[in-house]
């Protein structure tokens, strides 16, 4: 029997009260219809590999993002309601028979569905620099680090920001080593580039303007330019190192909110916090440590394309991977706990200091580029994000599953090519993060992979059912069986994962609707049980995939 | 499990429900196909390809060809899942703890709308636009202040934190309400006076202050509810009394070394003058209860004016989540006789931090001793008697419960981290006011109060301090640093 999953410490807490008083009273009736949820159907019909969520809309409001009301409701009110609600386990909803996620205006399948060259890596969504003279326009909004926006030589919109004085290369190389892993994973993203600049390639717009804590514009003048510069490391040579990010696209209407949907868009159907490339960005936040995951940094524009006009969904800013976020806030707590974490913080009170808190053995580095970023004291499953997510809430097994899955599709030569694009000048430190990264990865494989039964790959051949073991694949494991189950349990097939993982094991002669119940078994036990679903005999195909029965 | 059992089994289950009121429909599952029969024992899993040739590609192309559907429709299920056992068996609690959801939702509402509003209109930056130059370096503010045995105090303060560059401060504050029926101040210090290494500080104030503790001298006296015109030893009884204060201070040092191993020297000059009187509140006045007469210096307006040195070893690690270091404070000083009274002040503290686990985890211990003395009682007025209760000297006894010549505190204080600006502290407090030294140390007679708390603080600052301790009865104290006994002590003088 599936246990119900509850969002959140404090609804797991409450749910954990909550389950035992009602089953309590359920009692013998509850667990009575313990086998009587029904079981999954899936229809005959090509496996979907694209949401027609692009239809045309009017354009919608933009959502605004206000900070106080958002940390107040994603630490404290809205969580404690949530919690309130005791939400159970819902799998994710935009995902497709073979529990996959079909391209949309929220994620296109990249590495996870073809060879992605380490050139492709190195591009990401776009590396064009922007080519000088460059004018200024106005000052960047939001965010920690100065920097401003500029229009080059050739018409296009940039931001330019800049690095701490006290953390050199460390924001400028991330967002640009990060971005390009999250394009080749899928994401909407915009195109981060380091470039290097100089006080001539500038020239300040006589129409220039910034705003002030109140909104109100003044002109941006050069003192504006000289406190910019001032806060940022200088070259040897005096020029500045900056991060180039072009404006996207279409016109900005907001970021997307943790929980629900944009009801002013009628393409956007799924609440947020069912949707796998959101529940599964924990596992690619984990493995990047890319803990500054929050509204702010999401960005959805309203594009055109082909006449219609809809929303795109994009991440944006990810100056603070890599254990940037601590460099910034020079918080140990970083990816542990959240920056208020009801689990945490209050065991932290009531167990007096006794309790040796697992932040307190991080690992830092001796590169200023580097933040405290490393493998051993790296574990997925306990890696926290510093503001509340609530997609991150509804992660479960498949949502890690399948991120874990795209995770070890990065090989070397597509780490070397992003953590290149970061352009750090130790190369030291840029092999100390592709390492990390690599060492990282290898810990997501062995958590989301190597606990589930990981045949994937399936195809079918005549009277079998073939697929690869991706532990054995990705060298999480050497050796295992794959078995197929009856409904009773029994094993009625065994067979010997091959070497390289591959393995095909027989399917009915008939062709009626059949559900075969699969599972890896290892040296150290057997793996939860999968479901394919096919119709067998001589047309047989794979009509869908559970991943975790 | 075979369909027919599994149909009856949820059959009689779904009987059980509906006989409690519930309702539940459920479809049996479709029966699933029998799995293909086992090989005998022996035979070749055939017709499964031979291990290790390649499965023939069928990785789906994300864009070319792939089947189109709208969204929320991709997974191509016959009938959507259906109710598992556990949303029936959260209904019930489901349902209980709506109500106070919708409760929270209530009260949530204003405080979300209001920090909509707050932030849409910039109402904090505004406020700060008002109250603050551009620099934020100086600005005017209300003040409020809370103490449970006097009540709300409330304020406003010009101030300026950075005159000089260097962070030299200076303030103008005047107060009203609680401790106070007025206060005016105006300060000046520098710890490192224009970028030099002298330290600075100047202090004018003038306040009324209408109930200020007296419950006698020393703590042999036994505790009574009542009495009449009792000397100041002949009972402990809890009354109150008005101060009228003009104060003026100056002082100036050096500072050796540098934050982390800092040694300040200098010298300080306070020139007081007080006069005293019957408490304008409701509580017991000090004369219903003492002969005033026998407290020296409560009939006359006290003028003294206190020359002295000061030395301060500070070796702390970090001045606010301090993990290791020292802290010692030593001061000493002699009011010379220009009015009526005459006699010498001196004191001291030492708190030492021990580094228990990661300077995160740390044992603090403290001796704190203060004393008047080469006087005769007469020469010595009873405000000036060294004091003991309140945050800093002695918690779990109300502020200024004991007073006498001589005042000792230790403290056995353990920090522990909860949040990177949260610590939590256990203390327990140990001390007593005496006539002498000889008698201080009646250790038997020492007062204890203990309890713990929160400490807000950065790395730089304490930001403040919640304790609640528990001494002579349950004492809450809001501070800036309890650990700092004479940081208060220029206004207590």
């Amino acid at each position: 029997m599936k246990q119900p999953r509850v969002s959140g410490e404090l609804g797991k807490v409450a749910a954990r009260a909550a389950r035992v008083a009602s089953l309590a009273l359920l009692g013998a009736a509850a667990l009575g219809l313990g086998g009587c949820a029904s079981e999954l159907r899936f229809k005959d019909q090509p496996v979907i590999w694209r949401v027609d969520d692009a239809r045309h809309i009017a354009e919608p409001e933009e959502n605004e993002y206000l900070k106080l009301q958002y940390f107040a409701d994603i630490f404290a009110m809205r969580r404690l309601n949530r919690s309130l609600e005791l939400h159970d386990h819902e799998t994710a909803h935009d995902i497709n028979a073979l529990d996959e996620v079909p391209d949309s205006t929220w994620f296109e399948n990249r590495i996870g569905m073809r060879d992605v060259s380490a050139a492709e890596v190195t591009r990401g969504s776009s590396d064009k620099r922007p080519t000088p003279p460059l004018r200024v326009t106005g000052a960047k909004v939001g965010g920690g680090n100065a920097g401003f926006t500029v229009v080059d030589a050739k018409g296009s919109k940039y931001l330019v920001k800049f690095d701490r004085k006290d953390n050199p290369e460390m924001q400028t190389g991330s967002a640009a080593a990060i971005i390009r892993l999250f394009w080749a994973m899928g994401y909407n993203v915009p195109s981060d580039n380091v470039f290097i600049l100089r006080r001539d390639d500038l020239v300040i717009d006589p129409k220039a303007t910034y705003k002030d804590e109140l909104e109100d514009k003044h002109p941006f003048t050069e003192k504006e330019l000289k406190a910019v510069f001032d806060t940022s490391p200088r070259l040897p040579d005096g020029s500045w190192r900056a991060l180039s990010s072009e404006l996207l696209p279409g016109k900005p209407v907001g970021g997307v909110s943790p929980e629900g949907v944009r009801k002013d868009d009628p393409n956007d159907k799924i609440p947020h916090q069912h949707r796998r490339p959101l529940r599964g960005l924990r596992v690619f936040a984990a493995w990047l440590g890319h803990t500054d995951m929050k509204q702010d940094n999401t960005f959805d524009a309203y594009v055109e394309q082909d006449g219609r006009k809809f929303v795109r969904h994009y991440l944006i800013d990810f100056g603070e991977a890599l254990g940037g976020h601590w460099g910034e806030k020079r918080r140990d707590e970083d990816g542990y706990e959240h920056y208020w974490d009801w689990q945490a913080q209050p065991k932290g009170l009531i167990t007096f200091g006794l309790w040796r808190r697992p932040w307190e053995d991080r690992i830092k580095t001796p590169w200023p580029a580097v933040g405290a970023f490393a493998v051993a004291d790296f574990d997925p499953e306990e890696w926290r994000e510093a503001y509340p997510y609530f997609p991150f809430f509804e992660t479960d097994e498949a949502d890690s599953y399948w991120a874990a899955k795209i995770t070890m599709r990065f090989e070397r030569r597509h780490i070397e090519a992003a953590v290149a694009a970061g352009q750090y000048t130790d190369p030291a430190a840029a092999k100390y993060l592709v390492e990390t990264i690599i060492g990282r990865q290898r810990k997501i494989g062995q958590v989301y992979l190597e606990r589930a039964t990981s045949f994937d790959e399936l195809t079918i051949r005549p009277g079998a059912l073939c697929g690869v073991d991706l532990g054995i694949k990705h060298g999480l494991a050497t050796a295992g069986t794959l078995e197929v189950q009856d409904d009773d349990d029994h094993v009625v097939q065994s067979v010997a994962l091959g070497r390289d993982g591959r393995a095909c094991v027989r399917i009915p002669d008939d062709p009626s609707y059949a559900v075969m119940r699969l599972r890896t078994v290892r040296s150290n036990g057997a793996r939860p049980v999968m479901q394919v679903h096919l119709k067998g005999g001589a047309a047989a195909r794979i009509l869908g995939v559970v991943r975790f029965e | 499990m075979p369909a027919r059992t599994h149909f009856l089994t949820c059959a009689l289950a779904l009987s059980v429900v509906l006989a409690a009121g519930a309702t539940y429909a459920q479809q049996p599952p479709p029966p699933r196909p029998a799995a293909p029969p086992a090989p005998p024992p022996g035979a070749a899993p055939a017709p499964a390809p031979p291990a290790g040739e390649a499965p023939p590609a069928e990785a789906p192309s994300p864009t070319a060809g792939g089947a189109i559907s709208p969204p929320g429709d991709s997974r191509g299920l016959t009938t959507e899942p259906e109710d598992e056992p556990e949303d029936w068996a959260l209904l019930a609690p489901r349902s209980i703890l709506a109500i106070p959801n919708v409760v929270l939702q209530v009260v949530f509402w204003p405080i979300q709308h209001g920090l909509r509003f707050t932030e849409r209109h910039h109402i904090i930056e505004e406020v700060q636009d008002i109250l603050y130059n551009d620099a934020r370096t100086a600005g005017i503010v209300p003040s409020f202040s809370f103490l449970s045995s006097q009540g709300p105090t409330v304020g406003v303060q010009a101030f300026h934190d950075d005159l000089g560059g260097h962070e030299e401060k200076a303030h103008i504050d005047a107060k009203f309400g609680g401790r106070f029926t007025q206060a005016y101040e105006v300060a000046f210090e520098a710890d490192r006076f224009l970028g030099s290494p002298w330290w600075v500080e100047t202090l004018t104030r003038y306040e009324v202050q209408p109930r200020l503790l007296f419950e006698g001298y020393g703590d042999d006296a036994p505790e009574l509810d009542t009495g009449v015109n009792l000397g100041p030893r002949d009972g402990a009884v809890e009354t109150k009394f008005r101060q009228r204060r003009a104060l003026l201070l100056g002082g100036v040092g050096y500072t050796f070394g540098k934050p982390g191993s800092e040694f300040k020297l200098g010298g300080v000059g306070v020139w007081n003058s007080r006069e005293f009187g019957e408490t304008d509140s409701d509580d017991v006045s000090i004369e219903e209860v003492y002969d005033t007469s026998q407290l020296v210096g409560f009939s006359d307006t006290v003028k003294t004016l206190e020359l002295g040195g000061r030395a301060i070893l500070d070796t702390r690690d970090h001045k606010g989540a301090t993990g290791s270091g020292v802290y010692i404070e030593v001061f000493g000083g002699a009011v010379p006789r220009f009015d009526e009274y005459s006699y010498g002040h001196f004191g001291g503290e030492a708190t030492v931090y021990i580094d228990l686990f990661r300077g995160t985890r740390v044992l603090v211990l403290r001796a704190v001793n203060e004393a008047v003395g080469f006087a005769p009682d007469e020469d010595i007025p009873f405000s000036d008697l060294p004091r003991l209760g309140g945050p800093n000297r002695l918690r779990g006894f109300d502020l200024d419960r004991f007073r006498d010549r001589v005042t000792a505190v230790g403290t056995v204080e353990y920090h522990y981290p909860i949040h990177e600006y949260l610590a939590g502290a256990l203390f327990i407090d140990a001390g007593r006011p005496a006539p002498s030294y000889e008698k201080l140390f009646e250790m038997d007679k020492w007062r204890l109060g203990g309890g713990g708390g929160f400490i807000i603080r950065s790395k730089k600052t304490v930001l403040f301090s919640l304790d609640v301790a528990y001494g002579d009865g349950i004492n809450v104290y809001f501070t800036t640093d309890p650990l700092r006994a004479f940081s208060g002590r220029n206004e207590q003088l």
